[in-house]
């Protein structure tokens, strides 16, 4: 199991901006930092963690966490829901499942195991969404 | 060519002026439907005529819909589904039962009460198609302005003066205190009614993926390909650069199979490249042309699981019920969104 990454780390992403990897308060515990979607490569909120804040998302062209993660968590500060979808292209007519804010809502925040299902969708209990997630959005922003 | 839109991100009743009804000649086309190899199998995977002539005077519509005033496009399959209307309504529903038990034991705040933005009624189909969405989004995604800022959009319009709220919402107490606490303990009284809700809006069934496949069969037929070949040839004809992979692989998506289109921003030259998009879509019909293609496919699928999928139509609707009531009883926690 990979070591989580500790610093605030800025990268950019071609045409989409900066976005950030935050660090996590805890490891393991799915609590993402406020502002953030998080995808974790390993179950349980394991595994190298990678976290997103006002980037549009997409792990297409290679990108590393791209078809890897095997669980999530959503702590948008403004946004009420994160959308974790199959294509590339946020495109929601094939596999998806969004969070709500932790937050925020409270609810439906975090899934440590992507293999039976996660949140709210098609990929919903019992589908399987694990190393399929593709590409990744904010929504119902305030 | 696949729709942008959450499934069933539109109402149900589409006005009736700038309706395009993408019709099609059922019989036989049915029988011919893509997705399969060889006219046996077609013709072995068609539904009953019987069934469909039932299924069409029952009110199941079997055509594409395309509304131009309000940029929906509508598949079959997507009466079947939650709108994102519907899915407003479980969330609060949720939201205002763990509300009122936190209320109930002296931990007051209040549930925002989502309208639905009429951008979520809006939808792409490889990249924009009217020229009122190609002015406002060029090649983004068609969404509310908070969430072009949420997600980053370079040219997103600016937040506008933000009023000081009175009312005091989830958001506002921290996730770490006592009153937290409370509230986490009437989520997990809640869980049940919870999770009958979200499951009642998500199609896990496997006639969603068949219709997923189907779809994507659609994309990658000949017919599809000629038809992004024409498409192709308007924007050669018109000096508009092309993305020859996004050609090759079948797969246009936002960007409309356009060298230079950015689907992270919104600025003068890619508007102007996106209203170059929408004239060529117009001239070839592409738009009716594809979402017929995408209806074909759906059809006879939607038929033989007709059953199946009325049954969670059925689910979804009487948990939108219960969820109305939820919101109806407290609507004394509500506030503004």
């Amino acid at each position: 199991m990979r070591i989580l990454r500790r610093a605030i780390v800025t990268l950019t992403v071609a045409g989409f901006g900066v976005l950030a990897v935050a660090p996590v308060a805890q490891a393991y515990d799915g609590l993402c930092d406020s502002g953030y979607m998080c995808l974790y490569t390993d179950a349980g909120y394991g595994g190298t963690l990678r976290g997103f804040s006002n980037s549009k998302l997409s792990f297409a062209g290679g990108a590393w966490l791209n078809d890897k993660t095997s669980s999530a968590s959503a702590n948008g500060g403004s946004c009420h829901r994160s959308y974790y979808i199959n294509r590339d292209d946020w495109v929601l007519n094939d596999g998806y499942f969004y969070l709500n804010s932790r937050q925020l809502d409270n609810m439906n925040y975090r899934d440590p195991d992507l293999t039976n299902g996660a949140g709210v969708g098609s990929w919903a209990a019992p589908a399987n969404a694990n190393d399929q997630v593709s590409s990744a959005q904010f929504s119902d922003c305030r | 060519m696949i729709s942008s839109h959450l499934p069933g991100s539109r109402p149900s009743t589409v006005g009736a002026r700038g309706r395009v009804l993408v019709t099609l000649v059922l019989v036989g086309t049915l029988a011919a439907c893509t997705g399969g190899t060889g006219d046996d199998r077609a013709r072995d995977d068609a539904p009953d005529a019987a069934a469909t002539a039932a299924a069409i005077s029952a009110g199941v519509v079997l055509d594409a819909e395309l509304n131009q005033q309000t940029g929906a496009i509508t598949f079959p399959l997507d009466p079947f589904l939650p709108t994102k209307a519907d899915s407003s309504v479980l969330d609060e529903a949720i939201l205002l039962d763990a509300a009122a038990c936190a209320d109930a034991q002296g931990v007051r705040y209040l549930v925002p009460a989502r309208d639905v933005p009429q951008e979520y009624d809006q939808d792409a189909l490889d990249g924009p198609w009217t020229i009122a969405q190609a002015e406002r989004f060029a090649f983004v995604q068609p969404m509310t302005d908070a969430d072009l800022r949420g997600n980053g959009i370079v040219g997103a319009p600016s937040a506008p003066p933000v009023a000081p709220r009175a009312d005091r919402t989830l958001g506002d107490i921290p996730t770490d205190s006592p009153e937290r606490q409370v509230v986490d303990e009437c989520y997990a009284k809640n869980k049940k009614v919870a999770a009958e809700l979200r499951a009642a809006q998500s199609p896990t069934a496997p006639w969603m993926r068949e219709l997923s496949d189907a779809a994507t069969a659609a994309q990658e037929s000949d017919v599809a390909d000629g038809l992004r070949a024409e498409l192709r040839a308007c924007y050669e004809q018109q000096g508009i650069a092309v993305d020859p992979a996004a050609f090759d692989d079948g797969h246009l998506g936002f960007t409309a199979g356009v060298a230079g289109a950015d689907p992270g921003t919104i600025d003068a030259d890619q508007i102007a490249l996106a209203v170059g998009v929408v004239r060529c879509k117009d001239q070839v019909r592409y738009t009716e042309r594809a979402a017929a293609l995408v209806a074909q496919a759906q059809a006879p699928l939607i038929i033989r699981n007709l059953d199946e999928m009325r049954a969670f139509r059925q689910n979804l609707d009487d948990a939108l019920a219960q969820a109305q009531d939820i919101v109806a009883a407290h609507a004394d926690l509500t506030t503004t969104w």
